[in-house]
């Protein structure tokens, strides 16, 4: 069980990870999400022993690990680049890590095989890594990280590199790796599909520290800041100030909450509207405002408004169109 | 403009036009008078070397086939060797220049450099005032321990040859393999470390594994040019050790004896040939997985404190090793340190511009029959006459070179086998060739020049080339619709890009023609001395004034050459490679 405590670590002179607190357990596949330049990859490298924290502390099993050095500490990391070494084959990067612990020949035989069959490259074993595709090179990088049996995994943004099928389907051929093979994993990300996908818990990286740690379905139904429900693109999350009795004023026009009544008169508060929970037509928080933008999206039609409002409609409004629509009370969702 | 619409193009080459064999005609005078220069001025002598030791008597007679042999037995060990050292001071180099940032880092560069450009006398005149029988160690020593005799046997030994190839080429294997090294990807390393390597073992399974390529093509390179050293072979490693070059030049010049310096001669070429096609073979197989972004997470100030031993190591290390025998020559010029000719009772030591005002002199007992300051003029002379040659013959070369058509695939290697070929054996060549009518030349004071021209000519067709070629035709075309002449064309269009070009190459010509002395030492005549030619007369002349004035005319040299390096640093286009 990896315990991480406390973390401080800066970068060009402003400090990156401001006290990153959290833990993996045993069989649990937790996504570290947050924008570029957050910190997410130095986090990995502090915890893999690649960079030393300027405080704080990496324990495992209640041990305190920070001064183990990296090549002792038996964790399996997977680069978003796939960092395979050129100058060996297949077979020989994945025998990397076997190769070093002193595993005997026999047996590094077995188990790489082994690593490359859970991977599905069965028969790539003599071939040159660079004469793989984007998608192989990845799954030679897994196995690779595999075939040690490293106590913790973890991905820095592993499929950053590939297109979009090609994504899916290793998505869900490392899922299932990671369920079956039950080892804990640290899931480094700046997509969320990605992070609901895969994550048993996700933690929300912003401006140095972890803003929410929560289920995946917990986080989609609160997510808890502004920022999160941006980020993830929950939404229209919308600047409001109170008036009272339930009622917020925003640039789209005063809308009623439910759980606006929560706040003081004259607070701030961030406001998350689904675009699911907008209709068409007459109703509660009748707003009106002119089409600005028509995209078609899988089954839907995204409609934008002027005021920048966005929502689905399965029938397509004219550009320039007067819009009435209307949102229920109970889903304007307030934020933190 | 043509009136058809196809577009002018005065160098040969191009779209299509209609009058394809005036196309091929102007191919074929431009290449005309590179030709003729070249054919007469490098192939002809090489051919007569290769008449003069292919002949029978020559090739089968035993001592000289015993002395080949052993000859280039040396070469290959004393190359070897010194291959070896250079590698051993310049990977830790490499590595100190593609991890760390430390302050200084672009003069250090640029010093470990300088020796590289520094003709060959100058370097061993520095070492010379370091660590010769007059030189600031021995002195130093002879002071302070009352000493009668030099403690230190530095000349003419083959400690003094490998010392000043290592302080010669470290420059090679610092930008090769510190290139290699900054551009490897620094996350292979990091993935092996998480996979269980230690530091030692990403070392030995990774980097160097990945670096290969790169230290062998620099030693490739730095084994070329220990193979064909020479004026360092000579002047510091004196009259017991003798490589190739150095035999060709003694056979030639002391013991009269041609055929047998054609034989060497012609070993020589074969072996350079042999090394550089395998160079250049191996240079187009190096390939470093490069991630340049992630390089420069690679550059960082030294943080441990071994880092800081280290560092602190290596650049006092590499700094002394370059500052002073490059400081030496200068100071030692300007100091007396023993008794002048003639006053055997006393020794006044301190700062002294007599050594400078001695070559304004002509004693009466001097070595040349003009003060030695004419070799300073005579030397800026054919720098001047070299200068003029080689951008006359490179400017239509490397126009021509510039859109290369079939006939340039063909001719391009040919132009650039001079730079494979030895000054010596140019040297030897243009004796075999020039000496007798109709083309008795010898005395010619054109000679030297256009030897100087031949070696300078690769250097300024590579330095020519790129500049031209980056001229587009659009401009061109634009300029004449315009209403523009060919020849304003030409001026308003051409020459702007071109000029720093030419200026870059005419400084190379003109250093290269100041230092050449492989050459120079065959075709010198006495009366007209170059400077270093001179420098060499001096320095194996005994004697203080003698040694002293031989260090003021390297001091000089040193200068004239530092301006035209610097000039050349100054107008370098980007982009130009380093080797």
């Amino acid at each position: 069980m990896l315990e991480v405590i406390d973390i401080y670590k800066s970068y060009a002179g402003a400090l990156l990870l401001k006290g990153i607190s959290f833990r993996v357990d045993a069989g649990e596949t937790i996504c570290l999400l947050g924008s570029s330049g957050s910190g997410k990859s130095t986090l990995l490298r502090i915890i893999a022993g690649l960079e030393q924290a300027e405080s704080g502390s990496v324990c495992w099993d209640g041990q305190d690990i920070s001064a183990t050095p990296a090549h002792l500490r038996n964790f399996g990391l997977v680069f978003q680049d796939y960092a395979l070494f050129p100058h060996l084959n297949v077979t020989e990067n994945v025998a990397y890590g076997l190769k070093m612990r002193g595993v005997s020949p026999d047996e590094i035989a077995a188990r790489t095989i082994e690593a490359l069959e859970v991977v599905n490259l069965h028969g790539f074993e003599r071939r040159r890594v660079t004469d793989l595709s984007g998608g192989e090179q990845q799954r030679v990088a897994l196995a690779r990280a595999l075939a040690p049996r490293p106590r913790l995994l973890m991905f820095d943004e592993p499929l950053g590199a590939l297109d979009r099928s090609l994504r899916e389907q290793l998505l869900d051929e490392l899922r299932s790796i990671l369920h079956n093979t039950g080892i804990p994993a640290i899931y480094v990300t700046h997509d969320q599909e990605e992070a609901f996908a895969l994550a048993d818990r996700i933690l929300l990286l912003h401006e140095g520290l972890i803003v929410r740690n929560a289920t995946p379905a917990e986080v989609y139904a609160r997510p808890g800041s502004a920022w999160a429900a941006e980020f993830m693109g929950l939404g229209n999350v919308l600047a409001g100030r109170v008036l009272g009795q339930g009622r917020v004023e925003t640039s789209v026009g005063v809308l009623h909450s439910d759980c606006a009544h929560r706040y003081g008169r004259d607070e701030s508060v961030s406001l998350l509207i689904r675009p699911e929970a907008v209709f068409a037509g007459d109703g509660d928080n009748r707003l009106s405002g002119r089409v600005a933008d028509v995209i078609f999206v899988q089954q839907k039609f995204k409609v934008t408004l002027e005021n920048d409002l966005y929502f689905y409609l399965s029938e397509a409004p004219e550009v320039g169109q007067e819009l009435v629509i209307q949102i229920p009370f109970a889903a304007v969702e307030c934020l933190a | 403009m043509d009136r058809d619409g196809t577009s002018i193009d005065y160098f040969g080459g191009g779209a299509d036009s209609a009058s394809g064999k005036n196309i091929f005609m102007r191919r074929i005078l431009t290449w005309l008078a590179p030709s003729i220069f070249l054919g007469i001025f490098f192939f002809y002598p090489l051919s007569r070397i290769l008449g003069r030791g292919l002949d029978p008597a020559v090739l089968l007679d035993g001592g000289t086939l015993r002395l080949t042999w052993d000859v280039f037995l040396f070469t290959l060990y004393q190359a070897a060797l010194s291959t070896l050292l250079t590698l051993v001071i310049g990977i830790p180099g490499a590595y100190l220049f593609s991890h760390f940032t430390f302050p200084g880092k672009g003069w250090l560069r640029t010093l470990t450099a300088i020796p590289f450009i520094l003709p060959t006398v100058v370097v061993a005149a520095g070492f010379n005032a370091l660590l010769g029988p007059r030189g600031w160690v021995n002195l130093g020593l002879m002071g302070l321990f009352k000493l009668d005799q030099p403690p230190i046997a530095f000349l003419y030994s083959l400690g003094a040859i490998l010392l000043a190839h290592v302080f010669y080429n470290t420059t090679i294997v610092l930008r090769i393999v510190g290139n290699a090294w900054g551009q490897l990807d620094p996350r292979l390393e990091q993935a092996a470390r998480v996979l269980g390597a230690n530091p030692a073992r990403v070392l030995r399974t990774v980097t160097l594994p990945l670096l290969r390529p790169a230290i062998l093509a620099a030693g490739l390179l730095v084994f070329l040019f220990d193979f064909t050293s020479f004026g360092v072979i000579l002047l510091l490693g004196g009259p017991h050790f003798a490589t190739l070059e150095v035999e060709i030049y003694i056979q030639s010049m002391q013991m009269l004896n041609l055929p047998v310096a054609s034989l060497l001669s012609i070993i020589q070429l074969l072996c350079t040939l042999a090394f550089s096609i395998f160079y250049s073979r191996l240079v187009t197989h190096v390939s470093i997985p490069t991630a340049p972004r992630a390089a420069e997470e690679r550059l960082h100030p030294a943080r441990t404190a071994r880092q800081r031993v280290f560092l602190a190591g290596m650049l006092s290390l590499l700094f002394i090793f370059f500052v002073a025998p490059l400081a030496a020559l200068p100071l030692r010029s300007v100091t007396r340190l023993e008794a002048a000719r003639g006053q055997r009772t006393s020794v006044q030591s301190g700062l002294t511009l007599d050594y400078y005002k001695e070559l304004f002199i002509n004693r009466r007992d001097s070595l040349f029959y003009v003060p030695p300051i004419d070799a300073l003029r005579n030397s800026l002379t054919y720098a001047g006459m070299t200068v003029v040659l080689s951008l006359a013959m490179g400017f239509p070369a490397a126009s021509a070179l510039a859109k290369p058509g079939k006939l340039e695939k063909y001719i391009d290697p040919f132009l650039m086998l001079p730079l494979g070929a030895s000054a010596v054996t140019l040297g030897l060549g243009y004796i075999l060739a020039f000496n007798k009518p109709p083309l008795a030349l010898l005395t010619w004071p054109w000679l030297v020049p256009l030897a100087h021209s031949t070696i300078a000519l690769p250097f300024v067709i590579r330095n020519l080339q790129p500049a031209l070629a980056a001229i587009p035709d659009k401009l061109r075309e634009a300029a004449s619709t315009l209403g523009a002449t060919p020849l304003r064309v030409w001026w308003t269009v051409d020459w702007p890009i071109v000029s720093r070009a030419t200026l870059s190459a005419a400084a190379f010509a003109f250093t290269i023609s100041l230092g050449e002395f492989g050459a120079t030492s065959l075709l010198v005549r006495p009366e007209y001395p170059t400077l270093p030619t001179a420098i060499y007369r001096f320095l194996s002349q005994p004697g203080g004034l003698n040694y002293g004035q031989a260090l003021a005319m390297a001091s000089i040299l040193m200068l004239v050459c530092g301006v035209g390096i610097g000039l050349i640093e100054a107008v370098r286009l980007p982009g130009t490679g380093e080797f």
